[in-house]
């Protein structure tokens, strides 16, 4: 009896007692967190070094594909030059040199012809001596050498002149700030073309009178400003022909902001800076 | 020193201990409430930088949290500040002499709102806000049907429905926002949106702290070794929670996103 007293006693003790947890079911607790924060924490950085990785070899990609952009545009120019060039020195070398002696000729003409026919005579050498005269800057403003010799300046000068002869009232140039040779010589003629292509615009469509050219230098950029007073056009609308594409691509290609504005009877106008150091 | 006597309402134990006891002795409450009080710290740093995005909203929760946990404390405080002994009176034998309904209310179903708030305004997917909401609507009927018939368990435990209700409830919207993520453009810098640490680490938060409750069995004065455990693993869940979240602060920038649509 006593015995069993002892017995139920220490029995309702235990049950009475709050459950106590073994040391297996606090280190399952311990290892199955350990193992949910290390599955997480892999499984995330997997994900950031696999992105990672993906958005390198991505991002090589593009760059490739933009140096391969870029060196083909740059092939374009040089073979565009060789081929300015080459007219350049055939107008020079070849119709040139027929002009000239075309002129000698019409002075011997003249002066072995009666007074009757020396007006027309004396004006027809005159128009020859003309048109050598217009082959020969023409034959200049094509050939880049002569454009680095005598500076970007000077055959912007020259181009305007040949233009107001041409068709122009007035063409202008203004250069504001204190000159400096740009850095790479190569960057001069790209300037030099695009500005031509511009002047090509506004002889061919733009039917403009004056045509206008700022250069202002300062301390970290070189500003070039175009502009006609033609009859412009719509900047959304326009069908953007080789000479606009090629525009933007070189000045692209030399770093230049390019901008152009225009607007149907409001003319035209090209403004671009250049960084003079990198 | 003044800083933590306030944040720690145990006068007592300062006034008998050096300053190492006492930190040994509170270590938990030194490094559990300071990484939550600098967390709310660093967002208000930063909520400039997070003015015009959503996570605006984050900051605003993260400063609710402080107040939560400092008033949380509300049945220390009493018991050690004799100038609050009146609530003490006003408190007993109520169904909030215990916390547990504070933080059942304040944490559990609040970040679970929070949560569902947070990624339903950041969520793109019409699929997935559709989900979010009627999960949310579901969840609100279940919590308010637990709290119902379930409210005695207060006076001395926390419910489990509660929390699983509101676990499920924070899964569906983080596991919606994984879901976006990865089918959208956003996996390409996942790595680099604030948004995605917020919705891992409370997954691993809530994925961490829910077997604690089938251990709550054990969470008595007869099984010390347990408690202890408990704390510990409580506090690593807080400060993994919490240093992410001022790490995510810090380094992520901003997105371009409209606020709130």
């Amino acid at each position: 009896m006593h015995v069993i007293n002892i017995v139920l006693c220490t029995f309702m003790i235990q049950s009475q007692e709050q459950a106590v947890s073994t040391a297996a079911e606090r280190y399952l607790l311990i290892y199955m967190i350990a193992v949910l924060v290390i599955v997480t924490t892999l499984v995330i950085i997997f994900f950031i070094v696999f992105q990672k990785r993906k958005n390198k070899l991505v991002m090589d990609k593009i760059r490739q594909q933009q140096e391969f952009d870029e060196e083909i545009s740059r092939t374009q120019t040089e073979i565009q030059e060789q081929t300015l060039k080459h007219i350049g020195w055939e107008l020079h070398d070849n119709v040139g040199q027929l002009l000239a002696y075309a002129s000698m000729q019409m002075n011997m003409i003249a002066a072995s012809v009666g007074d009757d026919m020396k007006e027309n005579v004396n004006n027809t050498a005159d128009v020859i001596r003309e048109s050598l005269k217009e082959v020969r800057s023409l034959s200049k403003s094509l050939n880049n050498d002569v454009i680095l010799n005598i500076g970007f300046e000077k055959s912007i000068a020259n181009e305007l002149n040949r233009l107001k002869r041409m068709k122009f009232a007035s063409a202008e140039l203004h250069i504001k700030g204190e000159k400096r040779e740009l850095e790479n010589k190569k960057h001069e003629i790209v300037i030099f073309r695009i500005l031509q292509e511009f002047f090509s615009n506004s002889v061919k469509y733009s039917e403009a009178q004056n045509l206008l050219i700022k250069l202002e230098y300062k301390p970290d950029s070189l500003i070039i400003e175009a502009s006609d007073d033609g009859k412009g056009f719509e900047l959304e609308t326009v069908e953007m022909g080789s000479g606009l594409i090629n525009m933007r691509s070189r000045a692209k290609l030399i770093n230049a902001d390019f901008n152009l504005f225009s607007k149907p009877s409001e003319g035209a106008r090209l403004s671009m800076e250049y960084p003079l150091q990198f | 020193m003044v800083v933590t006597a306030v944040i720690l309402p145990r006068r007592i134990i300062l006034n008998n201990f050096t300053l190492e006891e006492y930190i040994k002795h509170n270590y938990f409450y030194i490094i559990n409430e300071g990484i939550i009080i600098l967390a709310g710290l660093v967002g208000l740093i930063h909520l400039k930088k997070f003015k015009n995005t959503n996570v605006k909203y984050f900051i605003y929760f993260l400063v609710y949290v402080v107040f939560v946990e400092i008033l949380g404390y509300y049945r220390r405080w009493y018991l050690t500040y004799d100038s609050l002994h009146w609530l003490k009176e006003f408190l007993e034998g109520t169904i909030f002499e215990k916390n547990h309904l504070w933080y059942a209310l304040f944490w559990e179903v609040a970040s679970a709102l929070f949560l569902t708030f947070y990624f339903y305004i950041n969520l793109e997917s019409k699929l997935y806000k559709n989900i979010i909401k009627y999960s949310l609507i579901t969840y609100s009927i279940l919590t308010l049907v637990c709290f119902a018939f379930n409210y005695e368990i207060y006076y001395y435990d926390q419910a489990k429905s509660v929390w699983f209700l509101s676990v499920v409830q924070i899964i569906i919207c983080t596991g919606c926002y994984f879901l976006e993520v990865l089918t959208s453009d956003k996996i390409m810098l996942f790595y680099k949106s604030i948004n995605f640490y917020i919705a891992a680490v409370f997954f691993i938060w809530f994925l961490i702290k829910t077997p604690l409750i089938f251990y709550q069995v054990y969470y008595s004065t007869s099984d010390w070794s347990f408690v202890f455990l408990k704390r510990d693993i409580i506090l690593f869940a807080n400060v993994l929670m919490y240093s992410t979240f001022i790490l995510a602060l810090i380094f992520c920038k901003p997105e371009n996103q409209k606020s709130v649509r």
